[in-house]
């Protein structure tokens, strides 16, 4: 009998993973394969390349690589790096049984195929780019669909850069998501230069905004000769939609405070970038130094690398080029011409020429994969600084270029290295001293990885519910275009009935949408009433195979057993990148330290009262252990406590129990009977071997 | 040639090297060789059992506890705390008189106009910045709003200079913040607020849930800690035993008799009637509570104070509860005793315009407004500082933001001319250049 429940089990189980595989393919999978862009053995061999060069390093250091780790710890290590998330049951099972010789390359190659890549990666530019889904007058949502496109269509990062450096035209319009690096910092041009070459030149400018940079070399009037390539830009789009003041006779009639909406409507709706750049700054009211004047206007030149030379207009024949003449006569101008200087930014910035754009990549790629890089910090280079292992992150910076820019082929090199492979060092480095990479580091998972992982247990295809890319800017680019279309009879009652404020909007499609779930999921509920009846009588009376049939008959009727909620009913039970951003601040996500997208790199990994709160008594009682998630059905399907022990370990930590730890468990069963399983469950959760990444 | 100029004329490696030394003897650390003051600096946040830069000298703190009360939107000065009857820019506000001589208040106050003689009105705050989420940065950080840096708030500044009081409580708590990203900022983690989203909700998920008894609770943490041992054993990085610590402090507060602070059920329904059952009433009950249980920094955020449009009508809708709550809160400390060692603030970003505009609104308006200090050894019964009859500019002993800061900071005993630096090796004060309004202390 035990046999065929085993293989009853087993069929189950294999028919959910073949079911999966004929799933319609989602909508965040990336455009093409790894291997279809280049071929595993380009890579791979790129990557001993790499292991060649840190293992002179170590050598140097008089250090020893750590040996290589187990299938367990692989297989939880890859998906964590690669996909932002802990593997789910049938995915450890299928690679702790496969016995091909090269299983961990072609699962690499297999997870950077995945659209929990897209996701995951999704949330490395939205605390990198500070993205915000609402902020005052902007919505963000086109700059994370923009984002999300950018990365499953594997667009080279050179180009990114220059896309949201030069995009012109308004923020809410279709498509024009690009804006978003530059709204961001919508009427602080300074901020948003201090902020880009903090990203990807690796150069903390900031502090020469209001004074000479007191520890490094900037001066003030280099820090504003940057921002010169900003200058002039605009933050609305004035021709982005129809003029208020053309309007003006027709609204006299409304009430003044329908105007004042349609007003307001038309300000958010027509923020946007104008504006090429002018190439001329002036310096600010207080500058104190005495090589320039206050308010004099400075040209765009820039900090390092190649010079730019920009066309400024009137450069009349027999007229001197020299700077100081160029110079003269921009001080003289009140306006400044657009001579398109932000693309030449861009192009400086990006250029193969430029001596920290590819190593600023290379090395935020390298900690993001190995959890420190090889230069620290990541975005404080100095004109010295060469990292723990110098040929490395020359080597590095070479790949970059060599590979165009592809984030995801650089990823893949990095994750076929041995490296990838080789145990986490036991200790801190001692204080003072670099990380030398004999092994991964250790570190904590980051907010996104945590929440992802716990949904994981909710729900073993995390993935297949990932949403389209645009779903959320979708209800502001149709709103957008009924603007540009409406007059002013139109726009009274879009204001009127609501549809004028675009977050108003979003919340009130947001509840209907919630309201049609709740009704449609009632429904549902009353038709699987009686077979969870059935169910529960099942369990009880320990008929596993009552149990299989019931789990079968729910699955039919469209409940299937493990899956909280059908497809597209999970509520907020979406993966990080999905969501608003940032989470709300009781989040679980805030919680657990998600950047609150203020500043740059504020991410924190550290250990505070509420999300160990959330943990011993929220969350995982409430999601994870009720009888609806992934989990729990696993639980209860299994055969017998030594099963439902081992399921516990393997869809949690991803490894099976230690001989000790199943004796123990069992012996824990036998005494306070089955609920201790969710006591199991909550312990490993709760454990440091969870929500550390090995 | 100033020493700028010295240092700038040297090359880059002398200049680094002699930056880095004086910078060591600025820290109170040794010099450090090779490694510059971010590096120092980076390294003291790393380990909090560092001394901080310099010797940090508490000065006498009179205010062990700040409940400090933020109206968002900027709240009209003219119609709430300096009433101006009978001029044109008064509008319609009537001013009542209060049980402080010769101080009065507009006519929405009539609860508050009794708590008056513990009440200091400032009404000669002025600052330059009229923008909400700029100001309300300013207000809170004392800093302007940059992209580039997260600077803490007043309130984590107190929590990290001066501690907490009780151990197994939070040191901050924000009620009703909402998406609030003013913090711990640049400060290590450990002093982010308490957000409570709720007042009346309390504290999320700091009771076992349903079906989970103690003993039960017991075992399961038994069994963590066994799992945890093993992976210590094989993983010693502080960031892993960071973890071991939180456990410990957030089941120690689970168990702590403290955690009933959250609970406003323990409070008799006379005493919550007389707060008002209103989200800010709550919070102000709450704030005494925690104050009670030894908290020191608790905020309680109140919306909806922008009126550019019908500013009579929803002030009279707005300021009924703020009235009911805060003479409550005044009364309630008083009575138990603590108005003298917890300083109660009431402010707002900036105030509105002195004149009214068609739509029976009032518009931002950073010249000239009013904050309102109470306990915590700040004299009660007057009003400091004034504007014009018309209300229009400060005309008597005008206050900055930065200076209100540092009045609050001085009664708790943080000296205002202390600098720290944040990790990325700048300097910072807690108030910036503010200075303290001695005159206001009794």
């Amino acid at each position: 009998m035990t046999r065929f429940i085993r293989a009853l089990a087993l069929s189950l189980a294999c028919a959910g993973v073949a079911v999966a595989q004929t799933r319609v393919q989602s909508p965040q999978r990336p455009a093409r394969s790894v291997e279809a862009v280049r071929p595993m053995a380009q890579a791979m061999a790129d990557a001993a390349r790499l292991d060649e060069l840190l293992a002179r390093g170590l050598q140097r250091l008089s250090e020893e690589a750590l040996p290589v780790v187990d299938d367990a710890t692989f297989v939880r290590r890859a998906h964590l790096t690669l996909l932002g998330r802990i593997a789910t049951l049938a995915e450890t099972e299928a690679f702790l049984a496969d016995t091909t010789a090269d299983k961990r390359h072609v699962l690499v190659d297999r997870l950077l195929d995945g659209a929990g890549r897209t996701s995951h990666f999704a949330n490395f530019w939205f605390e990198q780019l500070r993205v915000k889904s609402r902020q005052q007058n902007l919505n963000g949502e086109p700059f994370a669909h923009f984002l999300r496109e950018s990365i499953r269509n594997d667009m080279p990062f050179d180009l990114m850069v220059r896309e949201m450096l030069t995009a012109e035209g308004p923020a809410h319009k279709a498509d024009n998501g690009a804006t978003g690096m530059l709204m961001r910092d919508a009427n602080m041009p300074h901020d948003a230069m201090a902020n880009a070459l903090r990203l990807f030149l690796g150069t903390r400018l900031e502090c020469a905004q209001c004074h000479n940079h007191p520890f490094d070399h900037w001066t003030q009037k280099e820090f504003f000769e940057m921002a010169a390539f900003f200058g002039g830009i605009r933050y609305r789009d004035e021709n982005a939609l129809p003029n208020l003041v053309g309007l003006r006779t027709e609204l006299a009639q409304a009430p003044e405070r329908q105007r004042q909406q349609v007003q307001n409507l038309l300000r958010r709706m027509n923020q946007g970038l104008d504006g090429s750049g002018s190439g001329v700054e002036r310096l600010p009211a207080d500058y104190k130094y005495e090589d320039q004047k206050p308010g004099t206007a400075v040209m765009a030149s820039t900090l390092f690398g190649a010079e730019v030379k920009l066309k400024y207009p009137e450069q009349k024949k027999g007229q001197s080029q020299t700077r100081a003449a160029q110079q003269a006569r921009a001080r003289q101008r009140d306006s400044s011409p657009e001579i398109d200087s932000r693309t030449a930014l861009a192009e400086w910035m990006t250029s193969k020429k430029n001596p920290q754009f590819a190593k600023v990549i290379a090395n935020r790629m390298w900690a993001r994969t190995f959890g420190a890089g090889v230069v620290e910090p990541l975005d404080d280079w100095k004109k010295d600084t060469e990292g723990v292992h110098p040929e490395l992150m020359a080597q590095l910076e070479k790949l970059m270029k060599n590979l165009d820019y592809d984030l995801r082929q650089f990823e893949r090199v990095l994750a076929h290295t041995q490296l990838f492979q080789r145990e986490s060092p036991a200790a801190d480095p001692a204080p003072g001293q670099a990380i030398t990479f004999r092994g991964p580091v250790l570190r904590r998972m980051t907010a996104e990885q945590m929440w992802d992982s716990l949904l994981t247990l909710v729900f073993d295809d995390v993935d297949d519910r990932l949403r389209a890319p645009d779903e959320r800017a979708k209800t502001v680019y149709e709103q957008f275009a009924e603007l540009s279309k409406a007059d002013a009879k139109e726009m009274l009652a879009m204001v009127e009935d609501g549809r004028g404020n675009p977050m108003a909007r979003m919340d009130q499609q947001r509840q209907e949408e919630a309201r049609r779930q709740l009704a449609a999921d009632r429904e549902l509920q009353q038709r699987a009433a009686p077979l969870i009846r059935q169910l529960a009588a099942a369990r009880r009376e320990g008929d596993q195979r009552k149990v299989a049939e019931i789990a079968q008959q729910l699955q039919i009727i469209g409940l299937p057993l493990g899956q909280r909620a059908a497809r597209g009913r999970e509520g907020d039970l979406l993966r990080a990148s999905d969501l608003t951003q940032p989470a709300a601040p009781n989040h679980l996500l805030r919680q657990f330290g998600q950047s609150d997208r203020e500043t740059v790199d504020s991410s924190s990994a550290a250990a505070t009262v509420p999300q160990v709160l959330t943990l011993l008594n929220g969350f995982l009682d409430q999601r994870v252990l009720d009888g609806a998630s992934a989990l729990r059905s696993a639980l209860d399907t299994a055969s017998d406590g030594e099963r439902r022990v081992r399921i516990a370990f393997l869809t949690t930590l991803n490894r099976e129990p230690s001989a000790d730890e199943a004796r123990d468990w069992r012996k824990q069963i036998a005494i306070h009977g089955d609920a201790v399983v969710k006591d199991l469950v909550w312990v490993l959760c709760n454990s440091n071997e969870f929500r550390f990444v090995r | 040639m100033t020493l700028h100029d010295l240092i700038r004329g040297t090359d880059l490696a002398t200049r680094r090297h002699f930056l880095s030394r004086m910078a060591g003897s600025l820290l109170g650390v040794g010099a450090a060789g090779a490694y510059g003051p971010r590096a120092i600096a980076q390294s003291l946040w790393q380990d909090p059992q560092a001394p901080k830069t310099g010797p940090l000298v508490l000065g006498r703190a009179t205010a062990k506890h700040v409940i400090y009360l933020f109206m968002r939107g900027g709240m009209s000065h003219i119609d709430t705390f300096d009433p101006k009857p009978g001029k044109e820019t008064g509008g319609p506000t009537a001013a009542i008189p209060t049980r402080a001589d010769g101080v009065v208040v507009g006519q929405y106050f009539p609860k508050l106009a009794e708590q008056m003689d513990k009440v200091c009105l400032v009404s000669s705050m002025s600052s330059k910045q009229g923008a909400h989420s700029q100001a309300q940065y300013l207000m809170r950080t004392s800093y302007e709003q940059r992209g580039t840096i997260q600077h803490p708030s007043l309130g984590a500044w107190c929590h990290h200079l001066a501690g907490r009081h009780n151990p197994t409580l939070p040191g901050h708590v924000v009620v009703g913040g909402g998406a609030d990203a003013v913090g711990a900022g640049f400060f290590p983690p450990n002093v982010q607020p308490l957000p409570i989203g709720s007042a009346e909700d309390g504290l999320q998920n700091a009771s076992l849930p349903g079906g989970v008894g103690e003993e039960r609770f017991q075992r399961r943490l038994k069994r963590l800690g066994e799992l945890d041992a093993a992976f210590a054993q094989r993983h010693q990085q502080r960031g892993v035993q960071a973890y071991s610590k939180a456990y410990q402090e957030a089941v120690a507060l689970m168990r702590s008799s403290d955690l009933a602070a959250f609970d406003l059920d323990l409070e008799s329904k006379p005493m919550q009637a007389a707060y008002g059952e209103t989200p800010f009433g709550a919070g102000c009950l709450l704030a005494r509570r925690l104050v009670e249980h030894g908290v020191r920094y608790v905020e309680v955020m109140s919306d909806g104070w922008d009126t550019h449009a019908d500013n009579f009508d929803r002030l009279g809708d707005l300021t009924p509860t703020i009235d009911q709550g805060l003479a409550a809160l005044l009364a309630d400390l008083d009575g138990r005793g603590l108005l003298q060692k917890t300083m109660v603030v009431l402010v707002s970003e900036f105030g509105r315009t002195p004149d009214i505009d068609q739509d029976q609104g009032r518009n931002h308006y950073p010249q000239a407004f009013t904050a309102l200090l109470a306990g915590g050894g700040v004299r009660g019964g007057w009003r400091y500082g004034a504007t014009d009859p018309e209300g229009r500019q400060v005309i008597t002993a005008p206050t900055s933001i930065q200076d209100l800061n540092a009045t609050i900071a001085y009664a708790c005993g943080i000296p205002c001319d202390h600098v720290l630096y944040s990790p990325s090796g700048r300097p910072f004060k807690v108030a910036d250049k503010g200075i303290p309004v001695t005159a206001l202390f009794a």
